[in-house]
């Protein structure tokens, strides 16, 4: 497991503002708090929550916190689900919340990073999916694109759930390598 | 601060293939959040699932560039086409304030040319020949909850042809939307058949036993 050990000498460099510190700073935990948004949110909501849980986190570091820095990516995490709790308060009011698969709302595969749907990586998907067994880009496009029930998608490749978590795997190992990020 | 004090370790992420099922939103509330906990510390599973969500991002349609709010707003006021796969059970009043109740996958796409939809407009009780021709792509029911009092009602959908049934538990709509419970449904949804639509009561979201309020048919016919 590859893991960045946040420090005393870490935190009071940002403290101090340090500029390569927060750079560090922010290419660590800015991907992570986009991740974190995306799975519960529309994507057209992520740039702005990721915004206001980076303007806490900042404010909360700039006010002495954490007591203890090894301890801030879990401090980091835990402002962000506050920012996502109040989020979804605003959003359904005082009215009792049913949980809802925000993936899954129409639209919200629209990525605020417009790069991120450009062409050049709408190919690297392509080339992914190509390498992919026909049967195993049928089953994810039919969980995900066409946003099928799963059981009827496993179903109909004759998969199992277990084996689309496997396809699943490969496809993102595949789109990994085609990505060039590691 | 941190009231989350038991991270997932790699470990038992990779044994568990956490981040697929995160992916896939398959974990529980408390495995997401020990998982996310974990992948805020970990880069190897922070790029995994960086990855993996904008592989999928990527392999779905592109959206048109309306807000989802608005295109909500949208689908109240106005009867619009939606995704086919969707179907959106929305709060009365509570659906113009951009009050998502639920939602729920519904059927593949049927083929769609020359389909219109025949519903019966609020055709309630066994007599499935009232139907009315609604020549829109879409059809609302609105179910009227006044009379009955539960805190979560459960909508089921079948196709009368195979038995098939979608369902979907929604809370009660808040009693400002006068306690109407709206059923938007898409032809494009539904596919070509006849449909039964039912509303029951539940005592609670886990109730086994439910109360039927009300049931309605709708039927989809090919367009000659």
């Amino acid at each position: 497991m590859d893991r960045f050990e946040f420090s005393d000498d870490y935190v009071a460099r940002l403290r101090s503002n340090d500029s390569e510190t927060w750079e560090h700073f922010d290419g660590y935990f800015r991907p992570r708090i986009r991740s974190k948004f995306r799975a519960q949110f529309p994507w057209e909501m992520v740039d702005d929550l990721s915004g206001d849980a980076m303007v806490a986190v900042i404010e909360k570091i700039g006010q002495g916190e954490p007591r203890n820095p090894a301890c801030l990516a879990a401090y980091v995490f835990q402002i962000c689900h506050n920012k996502g709790l109040e989020a979804l308060r605003r959003l359904t009011g005082d009215r009792q919340f049913t949980e809802v698969d925000w993936n899954l709302l129409p639209g919200s595969g629209k990525t605020p990073q417009q790069d991120v749907l450009d062409k050049e990586l709408a190919q690297k998907v392509e080339k992914a999916c190509k390498k992919l067994a026909s049967r195993d880009r049928d089953a994810l496009t039919g969980v995900f694109y066409d946003g099928r029930d799963r059981d009827e998608v496993c179903k109909e490749y004759g998969v199992s759930r277990d084996q689309l978590k496997m396809i699943l795997f490969r496809a993102r190992q595949k789109f990994k390598k085609e990505w060039g990020r590691q | 601060m941190n009231d989350i004090t038991n991270p997932m370790a790699h470990k038992e992420a990779e044994k568990t293939m956490a981040v697929d099922r995160y992916l896939l939103n398959e974990l529980t509330q408390e495995e997401r959040l020990r998982f996310e906990e974990h992948y805020f510390e970990c880069a190897d599973c922070a790029d995994a699932v960086e990855a993996g969500q904008i592989f999928i991002s990527a392999i779905r349609p592109i959206p048109e560039s309306v807000p989802w709010w608005r295109r909500l707003v949208e689908l109240v006021s106005t009867p619009v086409s939606i995704p086919a796969w969707r179907m959106w059970i929305l709060g009365g009043a509570t659906a113009a304030s951009l009050g998502v109740v639920g939602f729920q996958d519904f059927w593949p796409p049927a083929a769609l040319a020359n389909t219109v939809l025949l519903a019966g407009e609020t055709v309630k009780g066994p007599d499935e020949d009232k139907t009315y021709s609604l020549r829109t792509p879409s059809a609302t029911v609105e179910v009227n909850l006044l009379d009955v009092d539960f805190p979560f009602y459960r909508v089921d959908i079948t196709r009368t042809s195979d038995g098939k049934t979608r369902s979907q538990i929604v809370p009660a709509p808040p009693k400002e939307s006068e306690h109407r419970l709206s059923v938007q449904m898409t032809r494009e949804a539904l596919g070509v058949g006849r449909f039964t639509v039912t509303v029951s009561g539940l005592d609670n979201r886990e109730a086994k036993k439910s109360h039927p309020v009300e049931t309605y048919y709708f039927r989809v016919d090919k367009n000659s």
